[in-house]
């Protein structure tokens, strides 16, 4: 007696035909019915973690963004600054309100009057550092000092605000990275890698990206990276090459065409070739830059975790993102500052569209935690003094 | 009583599960938010509740008190219910007004304009008589022994020469009216090259390279002090250390949500700035230095001369650097001090 062959069933009717098994059914075939069904690949059993890769959806507009860029733009200067603090958090707002993965969208939670308390204590430091400053050389000197040593602490403070303020499915990220190892990260290997004539860079900002992703958290759950050495390296003297690389081809080429010019005394080449120079530098700072930014973004990306609920994936291309950073550039300057908005959401739109998010189960479980509250002090004095950590 | 029935997706509070639910608004009861298996899951009065500010077509945030938040979308009547439950400013509305918006695009880059042009300067002047006399000692004398460790070093001048140039100094001082004690000194410095500077508290230093230069003609020399007196009477350095302030505060906030590429555009642009500032400063001191030399009954050209000399020993302009520059050029001001006739 031939025993029914169950490999083309599918998964339902294999299902149905197990209801079905009666005493008339030979052994063989439950044996083998049981043999097909376990191992079918829609069984949940085989799929324990349950996961879907989903896109990361902007859904922001130019239109829509500039209008609230520019209203609150007037806002902020007809009340000399103070309105800022609104138009931080509706500009903020506008970015993470209209990111959507997997249906859910992120929000930025943070409070104006929070912000500008921040603010205030921020321009205050900052305009007694550049009035001592102007005033005594010797204070300008003791004031760096103690910068050096707050540096560390403005980031994490400044990092700890951020994520405090960006939540997801209504569950808060948070920051917890330490005064210590920051600025071991931020100061100490920076200082050190001079001795290593830079050539230890790469490692360095290796493990200043693994000190910030590895602090964050997303409710009850940590973030992990396994960041490699080697793709620093890569990336980083990569770089490097083809900054140089760019730069002597560039003054070979400038060169030529700088001797076309009548070397005249009226002073007009020099004005084309400090031009020509600056364009040059721009344009290979941005090359370089974005090649490091680029290797490096998809590598924290393809190589980060948050436990139990997602992975995620970048595929940005290094010219991808060097057409968006130099068409960026040159409408930005066109448009003196008017195409701020545009550039912005192109921007948002093209880091979106290379980014995906692997959501596990455990998405659905993560519990918030209740961390303290954390005080825009930190983030408003880096932003006074210039100090910018940025998150991919 | 009218009730508004919904569809939105419920975050009970504490966890990230995500429910879809509906969501039934009332004027008098509030807000109950019930799941797809006609379970009541929330239900909160409306001074319970808060809700993110409405922001163009973003999906409306509200939170409940201690229950959870509930996501749903911006529709008409949603809003209106919103904006009649709960606290909410007008900002949107601005927003959403094609000719507010219009009228902000014009705005902007006057008001910008302005800003800079006028109310920076405005207020420098005011800060400039506000600086502690005390301060302005110490901000010079550090200054000074900074200079004098690092680019300065003694002069080689004799005494007798030195002195001859005081007294003569001392007189025209006199003559002229003033309200800060001066002192002038001299320094060796091979990087300023032909060169004078005043500080704030009246302290002028002038170079060996600059008396070798115009020193046997001392109009020359004189038109040189008065610009530096006029640096110091007019509190020119207090003005630009409040402008430089001002404006760097300005860039970081008006433009704060730059970022990037556009920060180093924003950089430039607050050197361009300052230079205006500064150029502006110089040309103060250039006109107070004419007329006080007219009425000392000297001679304008006598200035005009002095910065043709001191042309000479400095490199070639060009236009695209005159932007880039804290001084007019010197051509403009040999003109200025040649062809204005005084006021």
């Amino acid at each position: 007696m031939d025993n029914k062959n169950y490999q083309h069933f599918s998964f339902n009717e294999l299902l149905n035909a197990q209801q079905n098994i009666g005493s008339e059914t030979p052994p063989q075939e439950i044996v083998d019915l049981q043999a097909v069904i376990s191992a079918h690949p829609n069984n949940p059993v085989n799929q324990p973690t349950n996961k879907r890769t989903v896109p990361v959806k902007f859904l922001g507009k130019t239109g829509e963004f500039f209008s609230i860029w520019i209203v609150n733009l007037l806002l902020t200067i007809v009340t000399l600054g103070i309105y800022s603090a609104w138009a931080t958090v509706r500009n903020n707002r506008y970015f993470y309100s209209n990111t959507e993965i997997d249906g859910h969208r992120l929000a930025y939670l943070a409070d104006p009057i929070q912000i500008l308390k921040g603010r205030i204590i921020g321009v205050l430091l900052f305009a007694s550092y550049f009035l001592a400053a102007s005033f005594s050389p010797i204070a300008a000197g003791i004031i760096m000092l103690v910068l050096v040593f707050a540096y560390p602490l403005l980031i994490c403070m400044s990092l700890r605000f951020t994520m405090r303020m960006t939540a997801y499915r209504n569950v808060r990220f948070n920051f917890n990275g330490k005064y210590g190892r920051a600025f071991v990260v931020f100061i100490l290997l920076p200082i050190m890698s001079v001795f290593t004539l830079y050539l230890a860079l790469p490692w360095v900002m290796k493990k200043v990206d693994q000190f910030i992703y590895d602090n964050i958290t997303f409710g009850d759950k940590k973030l992990s990276t396994s960041l490699e050495t080697g793709e620093y390296f890569i990336a980083g003297l990569g770089a490097a090459f083809i900054g140089i690389a760019l730069f002597v081809l560039a003054s070979f080429g400038l060169g030529l065409s700088f001797s076309d010019l009548v070397p005249g005394e009226d002073g007009i080449d020099f004005t084309l070739g400090y031009a020509l120079f600056i364009v040059t530098y721009v344009a290979v700072i941005l090359i370089c830059s974005s090649f490091y930014a680029a290797r490096i973004r998809n590598h924290i990306f393809n190589n980060s975790v948050i436990e139990d609920v997602s992975e995620f994936t970048s595929q940005l291309s290094v010219s991808q993102l060097i057409w968006l950073r130099s068409s960026n550039f040159v409408v930005i300057v066109a448009s003196l500052g008017f195409a701020m908005p545009w550039v912005k959401i192109r921007s948002a739109r093209l880091y979106a569209s290379v980014t995906q998010v692997t959501v596990f189960a455990g998405a659905d479980n993560v519990i918030t935690k209740d961390a303290q509250s954390s005080s825009a002090i930190g983030e408003e004095v880096a932003n006074a003094f210039d100090i910018d950590v940025a998150i991919g | 009583m009218n009730t508004l029935e919904v569809m939105g997706k419920f975050y009970p509070v504490g966890r990230s599960q995500c429910l879809p639910v509906t969501v039934l608004m009332t004027a008098s009861d509030g807000l109950r938010i019930i799941d797809l298996s006609n379970q009541l899951l929330a239900e909160t009065d409306v001074s319970q509740i808060q809700v993110a500010e409405k922001l163009s077509s973003v999906p409306r945030e509200i939170s409940l008190y201690d229950q959870g938040l509930v996501v749903i979308d911006s529709t008409p009547a949603v809003d209106i219910w919103i904006a009649s439950n709960s606290q909410q400013n007008k900002v949107s509305k601005l927003e959403s007004s094609k000719s507010t918006v219009l009228l902000c695009a014009v705005l902007v880059p006057v008001f910008l304009f302005a800003f800079f042009k006028y109310l920076i300067p405005g207020s420098a002047i005011l800060f400039a008589d506000y600086v502690p006399e005390s301060i302005v000692n110490i901000a010079s004398k550090h200054t000074l022994s900074a200079l004098d460790n690092s680019i300065l070093s003694d002069t080689s001048l004799n005494d007798e020469t030195q002195n001859s140039y005081q007294n003569m100094w001392r007189d025209i001082i006199s003559k002229i009216d003033v309200t800060t004690q001066f002192d002038i000194q001299f320094r060796q410095s091979d990087t300023l090259g032909a060169n004078a500077f005043a500080l704030p508290n009246g302290t002028i230093v002038i170079t060996d390279e600059l008396v070798k230069l115009i020193g046997d003609n001392h109009d020359l020399l004189t038109a040189i002090l008065l610009h530096e007196i006029g640096h110091v009477e007019h509190k020119h350095s207090m003005r630009l250390i409040s402008e430089a302030l001002a404006t760097s505060i300005a860039v970081n906030y008006f433009f704060a949500d730059l970022g990037g590429l556009v920060e180093f555009f924003a950089g430039v642009s607050n050197t361009v700035v300052q230079n205006q500032f500064s150029r502006k400063l110089e040309w103060e001191a250039d006109n107070y230095a004419l007329s006080k030399l007219v009425g000392l009954g000297m001679d304008r050209e006598s200035f005009a001369e002095a910065m043709q000399k001191l042309a000479v020993t400095l490199p070639k302009e060009s236009k695209l650097t005159l932007w880039l520059q804290s001084h007019p050029s010197m051509q403009s001001r040999i003109d200025n001090a040649k062809d204005k006739p005084l006021d």
